[in-house]
């Protein structure tokens, strides 16, 4: 009986090696990915520090104008369709909000057929388009499902108009490292100023606690018939169950198509 | 190409088949020349009594000494060393089991005999369990349907409560234990008393941990190299907190408690988990035990209430359960394209509330036949808040009634045999959602899924047989169906799952999945050997899966959708272990472990299965004649995993690895009381490698790297 347990094993596994042919007789199995290659495009790639971090995919470009990208979409199976998204990254992806009024958006999904497909996608950038930070995202699939790797570009939008983003000057606080207690207020005085009218702009006023946590606490919208210039007073008591330690407080302004300064204080809350 | 994989395989079967051969006849022969006392083994050796129920399953116990001594960082990550085990894991806090490569609504965990229940239809949805709070598990692979119902289809793992306090007695215990790779500290606290039988036993557990640490400082995603600061992998951090109570008498009619416990985690994803990861999101905040967001919010509550009735022949049993689950997916809206909600950040909130009844008769109608009969019932209800769309609210109502049989026509000789009869009910109401269109404005609001009034009848059946062929070699072997009503995020999933970060669409129209399953067990018991090799065989004819539309999903960031689809599937492979007592002092543990499956629509492999493993341990225990070291136990563990190179459309091969763990502990003697120590090393080596049973491998994150763990237990 002991020796004959092992061959029972034996002719049991071996059972399993026969029954493959059943299941493997054709292939609709072929895994391999289909590529994307940029075959040209009319606006260069540069390296930039977006978001504090540098990026090598970036692409600048003007309301108005054109990016026109061609591609050479290859795979072994026959292609399905491609997918090209642009949305805006004007906050990092790290907040909630989306703060222009006029974000630029693409979402187009193209039917294409064969194994070996060249594309040329033409985007026009709307001339009121918000300026600021795109991701513009292309991805493919063949008509079994196999995903390519996704090509992956930063944009950056500026106004071909108005290239100028406000300015802030504050004269109080008139230094910008301060010390504050927490239960007291803390005023924000100064002026904000554009090369062309305000109106349709807005500023908030948001600060990072030392714990990173992000708060905001502020936000105006300049009315229509605002001039070239604002006059800021903004009063805030510092929460009592606020956290102690280095914080920092940001005064952002925006114009009307999205330009930003960002004002930045270092507050010591105690 | 296909050619070659054919004659690649019949080699792996070839090499696979000889080395089981020459593996059992090494082994057969080295039982004869070895005559030294075979201390107990602990886990692999079967360890139920032959007059239970079940008994020609395959299935393994194990104690709160084996789950301390191998404490992982969950617990199924502390399982997952038995073979045939395995875990899909998000991180270190988050893991869900596997059995024979079924996993998610295809294994069953039961506590106190009650099935958990809390989405376990997500692969990032983790088992609401305190592992301090397990004394005695038992894990069964193979068919048991017949016996649990819907979702038997991998096994079960069964959860009991820990042995009634001595009569009037107090006592408890007291852990504390830290972990050097996420700065983990834990703490778990155990009172019990019984008076006259009637007894109370209570445990608070409290888990908190920073981000882990990976052997790596960057890792690579579509063609980028990205930043790993300080080697964390950005808020990983989590913290669980579990009490529960159970309070019990006993009698001689029988025995009742009720068992109360609330089970509470945060856990957050890793920052790029949910969409593309981008450098500025991985700068260190200098703060790893911060939960930012995405993370997620899950609390599970219960009461469980048994009872067990003895009469003339026999016993009735009666387990009634309500569980409430509460899970919360907390992501940034924009992060998916979609615009501010009155949700906030809450992207998925589900609310499950379900009711369980269980009622068996066990009847030994002569010293050779006993029948169980048994009747069950469940209701759920679930509820859904938060921006996104991934499943609907529904209802769901289940009812089964079973006859198992068990027949013992001589000494080494057991048949079994079972037949059950389940009807559920599942009713959802159709959901809408907005559309936007390529400017991200708002359209209309179009079907995101239908309503649902979905009927289900099933049979299922098995049968088993052991023998012993004489006091050292025994066959068990089981034939059965198993079966499982589709889950609703199969039925009317439409959105993207955090689980996948897919676009997954539910067909309202599946059948309930049935596998017919066969399995084998051979098991070798001398006195210095312990044995065991058990292939398994697996059909499946409406097998559930996710399969690639080749269609885009209309939702801005999102990827293909993905269907639910039925196939017919096969799962094959084996487990095989043995421990040899060498001598007195040293003990060799072996283990491999082994499957194989075809998705037979489109014969490519089914995603998430565990590679080829061996598993190979050495335990010391060299001061088992002095006192203060009686349980001294040194333990050094290799853990080899194949390259996973069969693997689903879309799903990356994954590169094999070799792991080294080591373990020391020790308990000391101080009067009646007890303080032990236990001291392991987990990835010592600090080996990177990826898994692919991983949610981070889809971002190819590395591994966990090493882990010093201590743990000090006092028992008073």
């Amino acid at each position: 009986m002991k020796k004959t347990l092992p061959i029972i094993i034996v002719s049991f596994l071996f059972s399993f090696c026969n029954d493959r042919k059943k299941i493997h007789p054709d292939s609709n199995n072929n895994t391999s990915k289909p590529t994307i290659i940029v075959v040209s495009k009319n606006i260069p790639t540069i390296t930039k520090y977006l978001c504090d971090a540098s990026f090598s995919n970036v692409l600048k470009i003007t309301t108005g104008s054109t990016l026109q990208i061609q591609f050479h979409f290859k795979g072994s199976n026959s292609l399905s369709q491609y997918k090209i998204d642009v949305h805006n990254n004007f906050d990092c992806h790290s907040h909630g909000r989306i703060s222009a009024s006029n974000p630029w958006n693409v979402l187009n999904i193209v039917d294409v057929s064969g194994k070996d497909v060249s594309v040329t996608e033409t985007l026009i950038i709307p001339s009121n388009a918000s300026v600021g930070n795109y991701h513009l995202m292309i991805k493919l699939i063949d008509e079994l499902g196999n995903e390519a790797e996704p090509l992956d570009f930063n944009i950056i939008v500026l106004n071909s108009n108005d290239p100028i983003a406000p300015t802030v000057n504050l004269s109080y606080p008139t230094s910008d490292s301060i010390g504050i207690a927490r239960g007291t207020n803390l005023n924000f005085v100064g002026v904000i100023s554009d090369n062309l009218s305000l109106s349709g702009g807005k500023y908030e006023v948001s600060y990072k606690d030392s714990l990173n946590t992000i708060f905001d606490i502020h936000q105006v919208f300049f009315p229509p018939a605002q001039g070239n210039t604002y006059n800021l007073n903004f009063n805030y008591i510092i929460p009592t169950f606020s956290v102690k330690g280095a914080s920092l407080f940001y005064i952002k302004a925006f114009d009307e198509v999205n330009n930003v300064t960002v004002k930045q204080l270092n507050v010591t809350i105690y | 190409m296909s050619a070659f994989n054919r004659i690649n395989f019949h080699t792996t079967c070839l090499v696979f088949s000889f080395l089981i051969f020459i593996r059992s006849h090494v082994k057969a022969q080295k039982k004869d020349s070895t005559h030294i006392e075979l201390k107990e083994v602990e886990v692999i050796a079967p360890s139920k009594s032959e007059n239970d129920i079940g008994a020609t399953l395959n299935f393994m116990s194990i104690n709160s000494e084996y789950l301390t001594r191998n404490q992982g960082n969950t617990f199924i990550n502390t399982l997952e060393k038995l073979p045939g085990i395995s875990s899909i894991n998000v991180g270190v806090g988050i893991s869900k089991p596997v059995i024979r490569g079924l996993s998610l609504n295809r294994v069953i965990v039961n506590e106190y005999g009650i099935k958990q229940e809390g989405q376990q239809w997500g692969a990032d949805h983790g088992l609401e369990i305190d592992q301090f709070n397990v004394d005695k598990v038992e894990v069964v692979k193979g068919p048991v349907s017949v016996l649990y119902g819907s979702d038997g289809i991998g096994g079960v793992i069964n959860i009991y409560p820990s042995h009634i306090p001595k009569t009037n007695s107090i006592n408890g215990d007291m852990i504390l234990n830290y972990k050097t790779n996420n700065d983990l500290y834990g703490a778990s606290i155990k009172l019990q008393g019984n008076k006259n039988d009637i007894y109370t036993i209570a445990r608070f557990t409290h888990q908190d941990y920073g981000s882990y640490r990976v052997p790596a400082n960057e890792f690579t995603y579509n063609g980028f190299i990205l930043p790993i600061y300080n080697n964390r992998l950005k808020n990983t951090a989590g913290k669980e907190t579990n009490f529960s109570i159970l309070t019990g008498i006993k009698r001689k009619w029988g025995f009742t408690r009720l068992y109360i416990s609330n089970y509470r985690q945060q856990a957050g994803f890793f920052v790029g988990a949910f969409g593309v990861p981008r450098a500025y999101q991985l700068f260190d905040d200098g703060i790893p035990r911060k939960i930012s967001i995405p993370n997620q919010f899950i609390n599970h509550f219960k009461i469980i209430s048994n009872t067990l009735l003895l009469v003339k022949k026999g016993y009735f049993e009666f387990d009634f359960g309500y569980q409430y689950n509460i899970r919360n997916e907390y992501s940034f809206p924009h992060a998916h394209g979609i615009a501010n909600t009155s949700f906030g950040n809450l992207a998925m909130g589900l609310d499950l509330q379900t009711y369980s009844a269980n009622i068996k008769f066990n009847h030994q109608l002569n010293s050779r036949l006993k029948n169980i009969y048994g009747i069950s019932a469940q209701h759920q209800t679930n509820f859904k808040k938060g921006h996104e769309f991934l499943i609907p609210q529904y209802e769901a109502t289940m009812v089964g009634a079973f006859l198992f049989s068990e027949y013992k026509p001589t000494s080494n000789f057991l048949i079994s045999g079972g037949l059950r009869f389940d009807a559920a009910v599942q009713k959802s109401i159709r959901m809408m959602m907005p559309t936007y269109n390529s400017s991200l404005q708002y359209i209309k609001d179009v079907q995101a899924a239908p309503a649902l009034n979905r009927k289900y009848f099933n049979t299922s059946g098995s049968m088993g047989l052991s023998y012993n062929f004489n006091s050292l070699w025994k066959l068990k072997t089981n034939i059965g169906s198993a079966f499982r009503i589709p889950v609703i995020a199969e039925l009317a999933a439409n959105g993207v799952h955090h689980g996948t970060f897919r676009h997954e669409k539910g067909d309202s129209t599946l059948l309930p999945e049935r596998g017919y399953m066969f399995d084998l067990g051979l098991y070798l018991k001398n006195k210095s050997i312990v044995m065991d090799f058990t292939p398994f065989i697996n059909y499946f004819d409406n097998y559930i899966y996710l399969s690639p539309s080749a269609k885009f999903s209309p939702l801005p960031d999102a990827g293909q959708i993905y269907l639910y689809k039925q196939t017919k599937a096969i799962f094959y492979g084996f487990e095989s272990s043995a421990a040899w007592q060498i001598n007195k002092f040293i003990l060799n543990e072996t283990s491999i472990e082994y499957v194989w499956n075809v998705n037979t629509e489109n014969k490519l492999p089914l995603p998430f299965t565990p590679p080829f493993s061996i598993l190979e341990e050495i335990v010391l225990t060299p001061f088992n004649n002095k006192k203060q070291f009686k349980l001294f136990h040194l333990a050094i563990t290799a853990q080899y995993f194949a390259a996973q190179n069969r693997v689903d459309r879309n799903e990356p091969k994954t590169l094999g690895y070799l792991l080294l763990h080591n373990s020391v502990s020790n308990t000391f003697l101080i009067g009646k009381q007890k303080l032990s120590l236990f001291f392991q090393i987990r990835n010592l080596a600090n080996v990177k490698y990826m898994n692919n049973m991983s949610r981070y491998r889809i971002l190819n994150l590395p591994e966990q790297g090493r882990n010093l763990q201590v743990l000090l237990k006092y028992e008073f």
